[in-house]
């Protein structure tokens, strides 16, 4: 698996789409800057910044978008430029290729939430808008890995589908339905949605201040759903992938 | 079985109710370069996925070395290279690149695998060209590198001239030639191009509208070829008629009114024309001809006949 996760980074040499992509994660942590400045607040809690820069829009809207886009791209160009037929004949297993490519998805979602974080404490603590903690920036990093690592496993469908290999523009439009479908349905029901579950798992010390969930975070039913979406997920882009052949 | 590197029985593949391939056996011979000809649309790629496991089968079965090959993909597919269609390859990576990735999947041996693949076909080593400015002539040859890559026993190759320059063609036959005299390879190639099948295969098999309409060694075939005297005359039905009460040939073919094949060789070519003189009958041409195996294939596949 090691072996098929290096080739997968191999493979993204020079796509300058997925090194641009990684600059959204400055724009939440600038946005909040902003916001703060606007205001002229100084002396903030520490976690009232980063819910804004780092828990909010990031959580719900940017990062499934941009993982969304990056399945996409693992899986777009393979297709398009007939190469999974070599690689079937070599052979790699679907699961191995699926799961590999999924790795690479998890992995570049450490490393956005990484660079939300540092921007975050960057944007808050220069301006003197949050006084540099070591407590705090802790919590931020925390935090931001618990958000890379469930949304990556949150994303599990939209790759599915990704994979089925129905092209580039099915895949974005998904993902935006995904994203906006978890943004309409957390107030309803955290645990039909995993990443309106992935908010319960990330709020459920109710330690982000200002982020009110409707029902009490119950973090076994939320990794229920990520779970049953996820295997379901697995699932459906085996049978696909088989079809494919 | 024991003797083929490939066999098909019944190979069937319906597309949409419509037979794409139409009960196929073929039989690659161990050592041997099979040639599958056919026009476009005829079925070769498809034969060549269901062998390869690319596309399932609808009906029937494909051995290769004596094995189906799904459910013994890890055992079977190190054996084989393979190119189908047109090579895929990453167009943001250069070949070297795209080599070394498959060489690390397959995780070949030698450690020099893709410098000697590049150098076998042509291509420059650790280049900065990236495979998405190849022309389709380097396409090709790397996609042949990439069959080649691990040293194969068996090649599948489809349409593998495509796109390259004469010169290119030339090198391939050689290559392909080599492959199976010096190393021993067997080579499983398909083409609609006559001329290139015939002189590299050892055995064609003719595909057309799905069905293998003829299997055989090129010198069988060769050997088929009927001889016969072309006559170009004033008048085809007198000139028939002398033929059959004077000569007593019966094996002739009216080609149109004015020409006539007459495929027993063994009369003389002299008296036929003086007999056909004396009769009134004008005689403008004589001449013994060969059946080219375009002709053959023409003649086999209902006169539409190889591009």
């Amino acid at each position: 698996m090691l072996k098929l996760i290096h080739i997968e980074f191999i493979k993204l040499r020079r796509r300058k789409l997925i090194w641009l992509m990684l600059l959204a994660a400055l724009f939440m942590p600038f946005f909040a800057f902003l916001y703060f400045h606007y205001f002229g607040d100084t002396g903030i809690v520490p976690a009232a910044f980063y819910r804004w820069s780092a828990f909010g829009f990031t959580l719900f809207i940017i990062l499934p978008f941009v993982l969304g886009m990056l399945c996409a791209v693992l899986v777009h160009d393979e297709n398009r430029f007939d190469v999974l037929k070599q690689l079937w004949i070599v052979p790699v297993s679907k699961l191995g290729y699926f799961f590999s490519k999924f790795f690479v998805m998890l992995i570049y979602s450490v490393g956005f939430m990484l660079i939300t974080a540092i921007a975050s404490v960057l944007f808050s603590v220069l301006p003197g808008y949050v006084a540099f903690e070591w407590n705090s920036i802790g919590f931020l990093l925390q935090k931001c890995m618990e958000i890379a690592l469930l949304t990556a496993l949150a994303m599990l469908p939209v790759f599915a589908i990704a994979a089925s290999r129905k092209g580039y523009i099915l895949s974005v439009c998904v993902t935006l339905i995904y994203a906006f479908a978890s943004f309409f349905m957390t107030p309803i029901n955290l645990y039909l949605h995993p990443l309106s579950s992935v908010s319960a798992i990330i709020s459920r010390n109710g330690d982000i201040p200002g982020l009110v969930l409707p029902q009490a975070a119950h973090v076994p039913m939320a990794l229920l759903c990520i779970s049953v979406w996820g295997i379901a997920a697995v699932l459906f882009a085996m049978v696909s992938l088989n079809r494919g052949r | 079985m024991n003797g083929f590197a490939i066999e098909t029985r019944g190979l069937t593949k319906i597309y949409g109710g419509q037979k794409a391939v139409d009960g196929v056996d073929l039989h690659v011979g161990k050592g041997r370069v099979y040639g599958l000809l056919g026009r476009n649309g005829a079925g070769k790629t498809t034969v060549m996925k269901m062998i390869l496991g690319l596309t399932s089968i609808t009906s029937g079965e494909a051995y290769v070395f004596g094995q189906t090959v799904k459910g013994h993909e890890k055992r079977i597919y190190p054996r084989i290279g393979a190119m189908i269609e047109s090579p895929g390859f990453y167009p943001n990576l250069t070949g070297t690149e795209n080599l070394e990735i498959f060489a690390a999947l397959r995780g070949t041996p030698c450690p020099n695998a893709v410098k000697n693949a590049l150098e076998v076909v042509g291509l420059p080593y650790k280049d900065k060209k990236l495979f998405g400015k190849y022309s389709l002539g380097m396409k090709q040859r790397l996609g042949i590198a990439c069959a080649i890559l691990h040293d194969p026993e068996l090649l599948i190759l489809d349409e593998p001239t495509n796109g390259l320059d004469p010169i290119g063609i030339a090198e391939m036959r050689e290559f392909l030639r080599g492959l199976r005299t010096q190393r021993g390879k067997t080579i499983l190639i398909s083409s609609h191009i006559l001329s290139e099948i015939a002189l590299v295969a050892d055995d064609i098999g003719i595909i057309h509208h799905g069905v293998l309409l003829e299997e055989n060694s090129m010198a069988a075939l060769e050997k088929k070829n009927r001889k016969y005297i072309q006559l170009q005359v004033s008048d085809v039905s007198r000139a028939s008629l002398i033929l059959e009460r004077q000569f007593h040939a019966g094996d002739y073919d009216l080609q149109d009114e004015h020409s006539l094949r007459l495929y027993d060789t063994a009369l003389d070519m002299g008296a036929i024309n003086k007999a056909l003189v004396m009769q009134g009958v004008t005689v403008s041409g004589s001449q013994l001809c060969n059946d080219t195996l375009e002709d053959y294939f023409k003649r086999i596949t209902g006169g539409e006949g190889i591009a």
